[in-house]
């Protein structure tokens, strides 16, 4: 049960200095799952670089080092090595994941927003509005997931605005579905029926009763659907649909590098590596909070 | 001995059934092609001149507005669009000068080739893994290959691909890097599986673990009922309970799962193509995307949609074969 979380949370808050004790066990729980602290070690280190790219980065990632063309790792410095032109690909990645998270990151937090509306209007309201919204969204399944981004993609034209209004169709539909099968099942248990009772209008009902409830579950899809995000996002840039040079993200980097593939496979390998792991990070840290939220799907 | 009546009876519900999720496929189908239809409308600027290419006359663009019927209102436009699309007119891709179909119509047979490879793959081997780790679980055995399963979920069919390519085509040479067939003394049979290899695995791989997980957590689902600790308590053998038992019981969730996984097959043949030069659907979207090329965009991807949509329903009419509380 979801539900269970929020309900359950008025008794533990009773104790005096609970918020704390609460976030400690919680933090408690969540440190317990090894691999969730590693995806979670990852994601801050990779956020952190790209935050702070120009301090962190080795080298300057535009500049081509002469006659350092493909130099394989560790040479001169260059730790992960240089590229086709003789750029250092540690800065480039670190520099490059500012947009390869930025267009995996912001278009699933709106895609959210967008669900979250979508999800409770039809869960709450059920009928008409219930059917027509679904059956809206469900015709998007009917597509292989990664060929409606293309689709979109390609009909914008490439860029990483587009990129990331692809990457919004794509996720508004599975977001919503999730919102909407939450907020049904929720609708008519015995805590939003009290506040019912007790002359809560519909604003209230959904803004103190379902959201609370609803907004969990959906950060814990969100986590998960952001590792997936980067694959697909990489996969756009891979396919020329994203950043254009002399910006680049990751999947640009494997796309430039293909050309060196027989002579220095490092340069697609060191980028390649990069979006495996970071798509398994957000993965690790997504299931991590699922169990937190739902311990007793735990073993799952 | 009355099997061949009751054979007969369930073909005859099997047929009706088929056809009535057949008719039930129009709806989508509808829905497909609004979609696609509908996305045109996102294109920067004018329609006719994006689909005539930048080498249009304005003559010509004016004279394309006219056919398209972009002067009247869009679902009307809609309707002539579908009615030529029913009739295998796609509209005209300027980059190569040739009817969007007839480009498409060699290449739907290659992406034919290169799917049915993967699925050859995939299904087997995503269903043996997971059976052998539901049996054996908590095995080193089951731990290694969930830890496989979860990174090859995980890896993006580019990646995947070019990582085959280093290995089995650039330092062992045991393929070809890509293309269909060898351009000097190729075309055989031989040839065709020799370049095949490559381009089958790469896209069965990722599939084929999401296979693996969910077969796993089907079995493991279907040994923890009531029904299979009895058939344990008579003492029939383990082989029978697993087999005969449990698996008959899981096959269900595995068809739907490998059914779904088509789409992400579909997906990634699009990256596969690409990577290995591999003259089907999804090469002729990237080259229509990088000529702007929209009409061979549209129609590649309402192609493939099409294609999924009738995987999805030939799935469940299986399903329906190998599950009777299904039949309703």
């Amino acid at each position: 049960m979801q539900g269970s979380v929020e309900i359950a949370a008025p008794a533990v808050a009773a104790s005096p200095g609970a918020p704390d004790s609460r976030l400690a066990e919680a933090w408690h729980r969540f440190a317990a799952d090894w691999m969730a602290v590693v995806g979670l070690a990852i994601v801050t280190v990779v956020v952190l670089a790209a935050v702070f790219a120009p301090w962190v980065a080795p080298f300057d990632p535009d500049y081509q080092y002469e006659g350092l063309r493909r130099a394989g790792p560790g040479v001169e410095g260059h730790l992960l090595g240089t590229d086709e032109v003789g750029r250092d690909i540690l800065s480039r990645l670190i520099f490059g994941g500012r947009l390869s998270l930025f267009v995996s990151v912001t278009p699933t937090v709106i895609a959210a927003l967008i669900a979250l509306g979508l999800g409770l209007a039809a869960g709450y309201a059920g009928g008409k509005i219930d059917q027509v919204i679904m059956r809206a969204l469900d015709i998007f399944f009917a597509f292989p997931v990664v060929l409606l981004a293309i689709l979109i993609a390609g009909v914008l034209g490439p860029g990483p605005r587009n990129q990331i209004i692809a990457i919004i169709f794509i996720l508004v539909p599975y977001m919503a579905r999730v919102v909407r099968t939450q907020v049904a099942s929720l609708r008519n248990q015995d805590f939003v029926e009290a506040a019912r009772a007790t002359g809560a209008g519909p604003g209230e009902i959904i803004g103190h009763e379902l959201l609370p409830n609803v907004i969990g579950p959906l950060i814990v899809y969100a986590t998960i659907l952001v590792g997936f995000m980067i694959l697909v996002a990489a996969g756009l840039s891979f396919f020329g649909l994203g950043a254009s040079p002399p910006a680049s993200d990751w999947g640009y980097m494997v796309n430039s590098g293909k050309g060196s593939i027989s002579t220095a496979s490092h340069v697609v390998l060191m980028p390649s590596i990069m979006i495996v792991l970071v798509a398994l990070a957000f993965n690790f840290v997504g299931d991590g909070l699922r169990t937190l939220l739902d311990p007793h799907g735990q073993g799952q | 001995m009355g099997r061949v009546p009751f054979a007969g009876r369930v073909y005859r519900v099997l047929a009706g059934y088929a056809a009535r999720r057949l008719l039930g496929a129009i709806p989508v189908l509808l829905g497909v092609s609004m979609v696609v239809f509908l996305c045109m409308q996102l294109v920067p600027g004018d329609i006719a001149k994006a689909l005539l290419g930048p080498l249009a006359t304005r003559e010509s663009v004016e004279e394309f507005r006219r056919y398209l019927g972009l002067d009247r209102p869009i679902p009307e436009q809609y309707i002539t669009w579908l009615g030529r699309a029913l009739r295998g007119d796609l509209g005209l891709s300027f980059s190569s000068n040739m009817p969007v179909t007839e480009l498409l119509g060699d290449r739907l047979r290659n992406s034919a080739i290169l799917l049915g490879g993967a699925l050859i793959i995939a299904i087997p081997l995503g269903v043996a893994v997971g059976l052998i780790s539901a049996i054996r679980r908590e095995t080193p055995f089951d731990h290694a290959a969930m830890g496989a399963t979860l990174i090859a979920a995980n890896i993006p069919t580019f990646v995947f691909g070019l990582g085959l390519v280093i290995v089995f085509a650039v330092q062992l040479k045991w393929f070809p890097v890509q293309g269909m067939t060898d351009l000097r003394g190729g075309g055989g049979r031989l040839d065709l599986l020799n370049h095949l290899v490559l381009p089958a695995v790469t896209t069965a791989i990722p599939p084929a673990a999401i296979i693996a997980r969910m077969v796993r957590s089907a079995m493991l689902e279907t040994m923890s009922q009531e029904y299979i600790k009895a058939a344990r308590a008579n003492g029939l053998p383990e082989r029978t309970v697993t087999l005969s038992y449990a698996l008959r019981n899981a096959l269900p969730p595995i068809v739907t799962i490998s059914g779904l996984q088509i789409g992400f097959l579909l997906g990634g043949a699009v990256f596969t193509e690409y990577i290995f030069a591999w003259p089907g659907v999804g090469d002729a979207l990237y080259k229509g995307i990088l000529a702007r090329d929209i009409a061979v965009v549209q129609g590649a991807v309402l192609v493939v949609a099409v294609w999924f949509v009738l995987v999805n329903l030939a799935v469940d009419v299986v399903n329906l074969a190998l599950d009777p509380r299904a039949r309703g």
